[in-house]
């Protein structure tokens, strides 16, 4: 069985260890093959985005899932795929038969320097002076400098918390939302995965922050072995539990072309240690400690649907913003009302009636083709005249606006409505409530930018959210 | 109420229907979906009136109907029935020819003439009737098969659209987005179904109905496999941000009807063409219905092509039949 070890620890053996001195060479390798070649580096880079033009006849590009509950056994299949191309090519350089890709686990509170890119990513040039084929010159310099990806950015307590996978009808989940009806990305593709994307590329034109070039960043495949690393974390949680839906465990993908082409189905791949994936990684424990938020296993109301799938009672709406807010270089905010009373029938579907009921603030068809910051952190009713960081009590959470661009694009692959997210606020309403400071007549949203350009480019861009809206469960 | 009770409680089968129905506030479009499909079936269809033999019928319309047309005069049936569709057919002719001009306009009596000569394409299309007496024959008779043909065919394609609407507003007006939705929809589409008739008919008029449904059906299968289709499906389920109160949410509603309508329309015009050509047979309609609803789904996607060319064999086939 094939290992996949933590990037940092590796590291901290060596700076060079021979995973990644390896994986250096088979980066040259596979740069110095031609766009046609399906185990080329460009090829590879294309599965996953390509703008339309001449592609080799045959080439299975522009394929990534995003925004939707095919987000993580896509990218499964193509970390797979990726990780077979570059272990072939290790091997015809004369190095080991084992190579596995690194996981990059930048939220490991035991590691001080996990938010930092790895010395062998950050230095242009290897120590005989030669170019370093892990750096790229496409990245926000200061991660190149050696600096932090934000405590937010890596934040994974709300990515692991929500207990179904699926999300939508006005709910959160862990994996993303069921197509084509129902639009969202999943909690762990918004933060840590798109924070991640955004923070190493900046706002403006780094490679990790497209989608047609994310894959050409060598750090790109260490970060999606790490998201997908929390797929098993999260599994691994207590009352967590993949759909059963045939429509997503039977869906197929199809990744590169010619005698090594791959072609399987979700259910291919759920269990990673079993052929044809074989693999597991050094760790898949919980992050200690690093849990704000409380761990409901508590069943959802679900219906029993025909096909033996679940079907969860879809959230109220119980208020919305009735215009458009700009996402810009400074904070932007956003007031409206929330229905204090829900629909009566809803009561009947209540999990239990002791607590207060769940709350969750959806941001809705957020679309922008330039962007000022690449995500940005929520506040609810910021008292005026305070600063965010003085009420880190009222964060209700983080949106990334990776994929932001290419789903705003009318003719794109990606739909053309922008990116969806639903967050689970119901321990902010809660405190608010206990503070007095939950009024039924209004209800602030504050945006704050993170992940700001350098100083001397900062723009306003022209990203905004279509409507911010709460649900009540 | 005490731990998870999705047991209902004394009045258990109404408390039980208000939980479905809250789940499921689009249940009222499937109804009317139904219902739509049970009026097409029911309701006369030109082909069922009393007429010649096909095979007369195939004769007229095959062979002499290009010369009728350009002559300008009534095929010379033997039967009664032809002679009164030839006459009327005439007029409309004409109609359907200054529908050809204007393709992309919606003048008002440019569509009256188009209804017309979609009446006419029932004819053609509807393997050897001649209903110019039917329940079809007015303008509102065309215009009511419309309207149900998207009701049924169409809506249903979009509960997704209706479900957002509904599920994204407040839940005392839900319904009220479920209308909007309905209304800005419907407006859209219905102008355009009667303009694919229209060309649809006149198509039919030139090139006999058997030929006309094989292009149509041709081009609908190439459609169907092409990327751009792809893409613009996809563009069918985006969403809205829409106002949760006053005007604006009627507005909000209605505009996302009309915006889905638009893509819905560039998505299916193809297989709605192969409708009218093949002249609205409950079978050829439930089969593009079918293939349209496995569309839906990725696993289908692989299909959906194949299945357009066998709907379009299969009506060729048909009309090889009856010829």
């Amino acid at each position: 069985m094939y290992e996949r070890r933590d990037v940092w620890t590796l590291s901290d053996e060596h700076p060079w260890h021979p995973t990644l001195e390896w994986y250096a060479r088979a980066v040259d390798e596979l740069r110095a093959r031609p766009a046609s070649d399906p185990a080329g580096w460009e090829y590879l880079a294309a599965i996953h985005g390509r703008k339309p033009g001449a592609w080799p006849p045959g080439a299975t590009w522009n394929q990534c899932r995003h925004g939707s509950w095919f987000f993580l056994p896509w990218h499964r299949v193509y970390l797979h795929y990726f990780e077979t191309v570059v272990r072939q090519a290790v091997r015809q350089l004369g190095g080991p038969d084992d190579w596995t890709v690194p996981y990059w686990d930048y939220s490991d509170a035991r590691q001080p320097n996990a938010r930092r890119l790895p010395p062998a990513f950050r230095e242009p040039h290897l120590p005989g002076g030669k170019p370093n084929p892990l750096f790229a010159a496409q990245r926000d310099p200061r991660m190149n400098a050696g600096e932090e990806l934000g405590r937010g950015a890596v934040d994974v307590g709300p990515a692991l918390k929500p207990r179904n996978f699926e999300l939508g009808a006005g709910r959160p989940g862990f994996g993303g939302a069921r197509p084509p009806a129902e639009h969202g990305e999943g909690s762990l593709e918004n933060v840590p995965h798109g924070a991640v994307h955004m923070g190493v590329a900046g706002p403006r034109d780094g490679w990790m922050g497209r989608f047609a070039t994310a894959g050409l960043d060598p750090v790109f495949w260490l970060h999606h072995a790490n998201i997908d690393r929390l797929w098993e974390v999260w599994r691994g949680m207590e009352g967590h539990d993949d759909p059963a839906d045939a429509a997503w465990r039977d869906a197929r993908f199809t990744l590169g072309h010619g005698p090594g082409a791959v072609s399987l189905t979700t259910r291919e791949v759920l269990d990673v240690s079993r052929p044809p994936l074989g693999y597991r990684y050094s760790s898949v424990a919980p992050p200690e400690g690093r849990f704000a938020v409380r761990l409901d296993t508590k069943p959802l109301p679900r219906r029993r649907t025909r096909g033996g799938g679940e079907r969860v009672v879809p959230a109220e709406m119980v208020g919305a913003s009735d215009a458009a807010v700009p996402l810009g270089a400074a904070p932007s905010e956003v007031q409206f009302a929330v229905e204090s009373r829900g629909a009566r029938v809803f009561k009947s579907f209540r999990v239990d009636d002791a607590g207060e009921p769940e709350v969750f603030l959806k941001v809705e068809n957020v679309r922008g083709l330039e962007l000022a910051a690449g995500g940005y952190v929520l506040y609810l009713n910021l008292p005026a005249g305070s600063g965010p960081d003085d009420h880190p009590e009222r964060r209700a959470g983080e949106i990334s606006l990776f994929g932001v661009r290419e789903a705003s694009a009318a003719g794109g692959e990606h739909g053309g409505s922008g990116l969806t997210f639903t967050l689970d606020v119901t321990e902010v309403a809660r405190l608010l409530r206990g503070a007095g400071d939950w009024s039924p007549d209004r209800l602030r949203v504050t945006f704050v930018p993170v992940q700001r350009g350098p100083r001397d480019e900062v723009v306003d861009g022209d990203a905004r959210v279509g409507r911010v809206s709460v649900f009540q469960a | 109420m005490s731990g998870a009770t999705m047991q209902a409680p004394a009045p258990a089968r109404t408390a039980e229907l208000r939980r479905l129905a809250w789940m499921h506030p689009e249940w009222w479009i499937v109804l009317a979906a139904a219902a739509a499909w049970i009026a097409l079936a029911v309701i006369p269809h030109p082909a069922a009136h009393g007429h010649a033999p096909h095979v007369h019928a195939a004769h007229s319309f095959d062979d002499a109907e290009p010369s009728h047309f350009h002559a300008g005069h009534p095929v010379d049936g033997s039967a009664v029935t032809s002679d009164a569709v030839g006459s009327t057919g005439d007029a409309r002719m004409t109609g359907g020819a200054r529908m050809t001009d204007g393709v992309g306009s919606t003048g008002g009596a440019r569509m009256t003439d188009g209804v017309g000569s979609t009446g006419r394409a029932g004819m053609t299309g509807g393997v050897g009737s001649t209903g110019g007496a039917g329940m079809f024959g007015d303008v509102g008779a065309v215009i009511l098969r419309a309207v149900l043909m998207i009701v049924a065919m169409m809506l249903p394609l979009v509960l997704a659209n209706v479900r957002h609407a509904a599920l994204s507003s407040l839940s005392a007006r839900r319904h009220r987005a479920i209308v909007g939705f309905v209304a800005g929809f419907l407006a859209l589409w219905i102008p355009a179904q009667l303009l694919i008739e229209g060309a649809a008919a006149v198509l039919g008029s030139y090139a006999g109905w058997l030929a006309s449904a094989g292009v149509i059906g041709l081009a609908a299968a190439a459609w169907e496999a092409s990327p751009t289709r792809g893409t613009r499906l996809r563009r069918c389920h985006a969403t809205a941000p829409l106002a949760p109160r006053g005007w604006r949410a009627h507005a909000d509603c209605f505009r996302y009807g009309v915006v889905t309508g638009r893509h819905c329309v560039v998505s299916c015009w193809a297989l709605m063409a192969l409708c009218s050509a093949a002249g609205h047979a409950l079978p050829v309609m439930g089969a593009v219905f079918a293939l349209q609803w496995a569309g839906r789904d990725a696993r289908w996607n692989a299909l959906r092509w194949t299945a357009a060319v066998l709907v379009a064999v299969s009506v060729a086939g048909a009309g090889l039949l009856r010829a």
